[in-house]
């Protein structure tokens, strides 16, 4: 049954994908009706599954799908493991994507690549789905590499668009760096283990942490080397410094598509494929380190870079980038069922955001400068609502579903006397304030510099609409729903390795979802957080002239934080050119210049002038060649008889 | 059954070779006769090679399909032809491939003639001769002999530049297989014999050994080609009419990998083990350093060329990788031996059919542009949407994306390279950003972006032929890729078998 369930839920996507792409007619109505009813069975289907593991999130089940290859003794197969983790996540999946999928009908409707575009989005969630589900490595590394295919063509959607295929090409390549670390880690995992089984993995983690990998005669230890090679790949797909760069130019893609793959589902496989992981990563000492300084510099220093933005897609996207740096801070606490939900309010709340700022686009006539944009409040009440909900939620203010994650992210390191990381985050939610408010300040208010025509229809078509509405109710109110339920009532004890540390810091401190709440009142960061909204009316509504302040040394803050600290031209520039020039050299000095014209054609050259030489002795005159006998037998004769 | 005592083998290497010298018959200019002629040849080769499969026992690696006969007996040298999972797998590499140039010349307006088409089909009967030998001195003829016609195709049909690329092809081959001559004449001696499979069991002192596979290994190595004796392809490759880099990159450069195989692997495995690191730093040095200078080139063919050579590089790292593994005392451990002798194999034909499909989408640009410089292309994929789609698949395949064949042979290669040396797998897996690098680079400068160039403009779309030829490599990169043990599965017992009797010489 079971089996089934998930078969569809996986599969059906994929067969939208297939039937689309097979699919003869032009019409756009068919396209859209295949490619939603294909996400939307799944979507059902995760839902009631959700719902049953909300009630019972004990069964553990564990299927092979089919098996791939083999080689003698080595099998390499598919499977599911369907847990409360994998449940959770397809539910996020399955039900941003279908809405998302319905917004996108509206919002593609006058793009000739309509059906393109719903292939890709389905094979996107299909390719999701197997990595949700995955109960291997090697599994996890196709629906990896699937997603970042993905990723790839939905980015360079408009291909004729040079700056969107510049920047699919970026994210890929980027991607690809990361997948080096996590393919020699799932090998590494297979050497060691001899076999990709995740559960095989955790059986054999106390033989592996005797295990040493010797490298160039540097021993390392086993786990904590495998731990962060697949971090590695972590934090290219999650975008976490430093390779969190790829991200902002993805921004070139459809915005459904920023939405759907670079917000709410494909960035948080890293995240997830760390908490998927979490008894290897609790064995796994300095590397936990190593992330939660990670996540939190990344937290807190890209979101500095979305305040001197001013695009709106690329604004998002850097608060996206923040957002996960909290998520993946949690996962260095090894507070992995934080990090999850985060994850999960996140994708909703950003999801919102995303299509907001779609909406928002679409009716500016594909402007994305917030600094010319104004006066919408009136003009598009539905998405000022939208956007309002998903800010404060982003913001983190109370009974929203973003407070309830990300202030429980914060209060772990209160908890836990780690001051250091504790005041970066406060800081962190300072800075989200500002850029979203930021947003919603230059677009809803203001003057209608575009010169937008108020018409006494609906802003946009019911299409566009419905998803912002569906999207806000999760936005606002999943966190509160599922604050109990899921964080502490066992939901995660199959799945994740934090349930002690969990259970303890809910007894100890949050008591209940009510006391939690009263409690934030009271806390930092909301006090922090009134400070940013004052700060910010006081900014970008009244508009007070902050050019004083940025001059002097402050302007080379402002200065580093618009060159994105150099990523821009280190990806744009330097990297590109020095590859080039690597290139270039190999090429003419060595290939060319040594190994062809110095070695091979030299050879044949020298052969030639010798050759030439040699040639000089034939010249035809007899008395040349007698001459020459005569010599030779003279030599002869007295080698052989010793005159 | 009856297929056993029907000289099958041999009417799989003479049905093409007897066709190709009908064609001669044929008026020069009647060209529609001469490609249909010239794809019904190839056809039914096909079709013999796939009985072939049919009834070759995959369980069994002792050789099957078995013909004897006395060719020059005073001095024992026998027609001697049988398969085993090794030549089964290139057997079908060759008809397929050969097949799909038959379908593509259709479309290509290259002056063509008789001849042309001619010398396909003879190269096909040579190169299934080569794979089919058990006999050294017969192998030699055919290895030598498949230089001919390749030579007269870029010779005569090829580029400006094409003396000098032949020639530099022709001499650097064949400099490798005299030393292949010596030593195959030097075995036999040691042996009595001329059976190639007597040489396995021949008891070699390890200096003798070491000659041996120094020539074995220049031979073969210049075939692939490894680098550093690897320049005169990029050359042949620019020169050679578009049909000829397919059949050059996909099939003749796995003969060095079949060679390898075949004779280095079970003759001289105390040398391997003696110099593997050499081999295998080459190999390293191929993939890496070929890469980058893959991402200089203008040349679209140039590139492709060299990517080629990363990519075998691969196939010698796998191969070579068995004497390092036995060096070790892994002695009881032969499954990791044999997956990294198993992705060589995946990786030579997953290569042979995703470099002809480049190859291919390069011929059918270059009919179009009459230009293969990347920068004078731009945005084809708005003229030509469904033929950028199947080149792009391409490119995805070259850079090793899971679910085609790309990517289990370089898997399986990195798996037993991380269990011998983590260093060699992590230089290794650099290709995965390389590789990408490269390929969808290119994909970047010529089917995305605005179309500037008038040409471009111009491009008619996919013809029916040109569609097929690239579709059916599309649809077996796939298959191939999601059920990997198609190929597996055929050569297995023969790898298993060479490295049990490795294993056990040691």
């Amino acid at each position: 049954m079971m089996y089934f369930l998930i078969t569809i839920i996986i599969f059906s996507p994929l067969l939208g994908s297939l039937i689309l792409l097979f699919k003869n007619d032009k019409s756009n109505l068919s396209t859209a009706i295949i490619g939603n009813i294909s996400i939307g069975i799944s979507m059902i289907l995760s839902l009631f599954l959700l719902i049953s593991y909300l009630f019972d999130p004990t069964p553990i089940e564990n299927f092979t799908l089919f098996k791939w290859f083999s080689s003698n003794k080595f099998t390499f197969e598919f499977g599911l493991l369907v847990d409360s983790l994998s449940v959770v996540m397809s539910f996020i999946v399955t039900f941003v994507s279908f809405f998302i999928h319905i917004y996108s009908i509206g919002y593609m409707e006058k793009d000739l690549g309509f059906n393109r575009f719903f292939i890709y989005t389905n094979f996107f969630t299909f390719s999701m789905l197997l990595i949700v589900f995955s109960n291997n490595f090697l599994q996890l590394f196709v629906g990896w590499e699937l997603v970042g295919l993905s990723s790839y063509l939905l980015i360079g959607f408009w291909h004729e668009k040079i700056s969107a295929v510049n920047a699919n090409l970026k994210a890929f390549i980027v991607n690809r760096i990361g997948d080096i670390g996590l393919l020699l880690g799932v090998i590494l995992i297979f050497v060691s283990t001899k076999s990709l089984d995740y559960n095989n993995l955790f059986l054999s983690l106390s033989a592996l942490s005797e295990k040493n990998i010797t490298i160039l005669n540097y021993s390392f230890e086993a786990i904590p080397l495998i731990a962060l090679l697949l971090f590695i790949g972590a934090s290219a797909k999650s975008a976490q410094i430093p390779l969190h760069f790829w991200l902002p130019d993805s921004m070139e893609g459809p915005t459904p598509i920023s939405a759907l793959i670079h917000a709410a589902t494909m960035v948080t496989a890293g995240i997830f494929m760390i908490v998927r992981l979490s008894p290897l990563y609790n064995e796994s000492g300095y590397v936990l380190d190593l992330i939660l300084i990670i996540g939190t510099s990344t937290a807190f220093l890209m979101g500095l870079v979305a305040l001197v933005q001013n695009d709106i897609k690329r604004i998002i996207a850097y608060s996206t980038i923040s957002q996960l740096g909290y998520m993946t801070a949690a996962l260095g606490a090894s507070y992995y069922s934080f990090a999850i939900y985060h994850l999960l309010t996140h994708a909703f709340f950003k999801a919102l955001l995303f299509l907001c700022a779609g909406s928002i686009i679409l009716k500016c006539h594909h402007e994305q400068d917030i600094t010319k944009m104004g006066g919408l409040r009136k003009i598009m009440p539905y998405t000022f609502f939208a956007y309002l909900i998903a800010g404060i939620s982003l913001m983190g203010v109370p009974f929203t579903s973003g407070f309830y994650s990300k202030d429980l992210i914060i209060d772990i390191f209160k908890n836990n006397g780690n001051s250091f990381i504790y005041y970066f985050l406060i800081a962190g939610v300072f800075i989200t304030t500002l850029y979203t408010s930021k947003i919603f300040f230059k677009v809803f208010f203001g003057d209608n510099k575009l010169k937008i025509e108020d018409s006494t229809e609906l802003e946009h078509k019911d299409v566009i609409l419905m998803p912002l509405i569906a999207l806000a109710i999760p936005s606002m109110f999943i966190g509160l729903a599922l604050f109990d339920s899921m964080l502490f009532n066992n939901y995660f004890a199959g799945s994740t390795s934090d349930f002690n540390i969990t259970s303890n810091f809910y007894n100890n401190y949050i008591i209940s979802a009510f006391s939690f709440t009263v409690h934030a009142f009271t806390s930092l960061s909301f006090f922090v957080l009134v400070i940013g909204v004052i700060t910010s009316y006081l900014i970008y509504y009244k508009e007070i002239d902050l050019s004083k302040i940025f001059e002097g040394k402050l302007s080379l803050i402002k200065k580093i934080l618009e060159s994105e600290y150099g990523f821009i031209n280190l990806s744009n520039n330097y990297i590109p050119l020095y590859f080039k020039k690597i290139a270039n050299i190999l090429w003419i000095k060595s290939d060319v210049n040594i190994i062809d014209n110095l070695i091979v054609n030299g050879i044949a050259n020298q052969i030639k002038k010798i050759s030439t030489r040699i040639r000089l002795i034939q010249t035809g005159y007899i008395y040349h060649y007698a001459f020459t006998m005569i010599i030779g037998l003279m030599l002869f004769l007295l080698v052989f008889f010793n005159f | 059954m009856f297929i056993h005592h029907f000289p099958i083998l041999s009417i799989l290497i003479w049905t093409p070779i007897i066709g190709s010298l009908l064609l001669l018959l044929i008026k020069e200019n009647n060209l529609p006769l001469i490609k249909i002629v010239g794809f019904f040849f190839s056809s039914i080769t096909l079709i013999f090679s796939i009985i072939i499969l049919y009834n070759f026992n995959p369980h069994d690696f002792s050789l099957q399909f078995v013909e004897k006969i006395p060719w020059i007996s005073n001095l024992n040298i026998n027609y001697h032809l049988a398969v085993d999972g090794f030549s089964v797998i290139f057997i079908i590499l060759t008809t397929i491939i050969t097949s799909i140039i038959m379908l593509f010349n259709f479309s290509e307006e290259r002056s063509q003639n008789n001849k042309f088409i001619s010398l396909f089909l003879l190269l096909e009967g040579l190169l299934l001769g080569v794979f089919c030998s058990f006999d050294s001195i017969l192998f030699y003829i055919f290895f030598e002999s498949t230089l001919i016609p390749l030579f007269l195709i870029i010779g005569i049909w090829g580029g400006p530049n094409r003396i000098y690329a032949t020639l530099k092809f022709f001499i650097y081959t064949l400099f490798g297989s005299v030393l292949l001559l010596v030593s195959l004449i030097y075995l036999s001696f040691k042996a009595n014999s001329f059976y190639i499979l007597d040489y396995y069991h021949l008891l070699l002192d390890l200096d003798t050994q070491i000659y041996l596979f120094l020539a074995f290994l220049i031979a073969f190595g210049v075939k692939i080609p490894m680098w550093p004796v690897h320049t005169w392809l990029p050359d042949a490759h620019v020169e050679a009419p578009s049909s000829g880099s397919v059949i050059l990159a996909a099939v003749l450069l796995k003969v060095g990998g079949y060679g390898m195989i075949r004779f280095l692997l079970p003759i001289t495995p105390d040398a391997g083990i003696y110099l593997n690191h050499i081999v295998i730093t080459l190999s390293l040095i191929a993939i890496i350093y070929i890469s980058f200078v893959a991402l200089a080139q203008k040349d679209m063919k140039k590139l492709i060329a060299y990517s080629s050579i990363a990519h075998m590089g691969f196939v010698t790292l796998g191969i070579f990788l068995v004497f390092n593994i036995l060096s070790q005392d892994f002695g009881t451990d032969n499954d990791i031996i044999l997956v990294g002798l198993q992705g060589a194999i995946m990786q030579m034909i997953s290569h042979g059919l995703i470099s002809a499909g480049l190859f291919i989408c390069i011929g059918i640009i270059y009919t179009r542009t009459k230009s293969r410089m990347i920068d004078e292309q731009s945005g084809i994929a708005q003229t030509m949407p469904l033929f950028s789609a199947l080149m792009m698949f391409f490119l995805l395949a070259n850079s090793g994306l899971p679910g085609t064949s790309g990517f289990v042979g370089e898997f399986m290669v990195l798996i037993s390279s991380i269990e011998i040396n983590p260093f060699y797998a992590i230089l290794a897996s650099t290709t995965l950003v390389l590789a990408a690098s490269y390929s969808l680079w290119l994909g970047k400068r010529v089917l995305f972006g605005l179309t500037t160039n008038e040409n471009v403009m111009k491009m008619k779309s996919l013809r029916t032929d040109e569609f097929w030829s690239l579709f059916i490599l599309v649809i077996l990169i796939l298959l191939i890729g999601i059920k990997p043990n198609l190929i597996l599965d055929i050569s297995h017992e023969a790898s298993y078998n060479i490295i049990n009797s490795l294993v056990t010489k040691l």
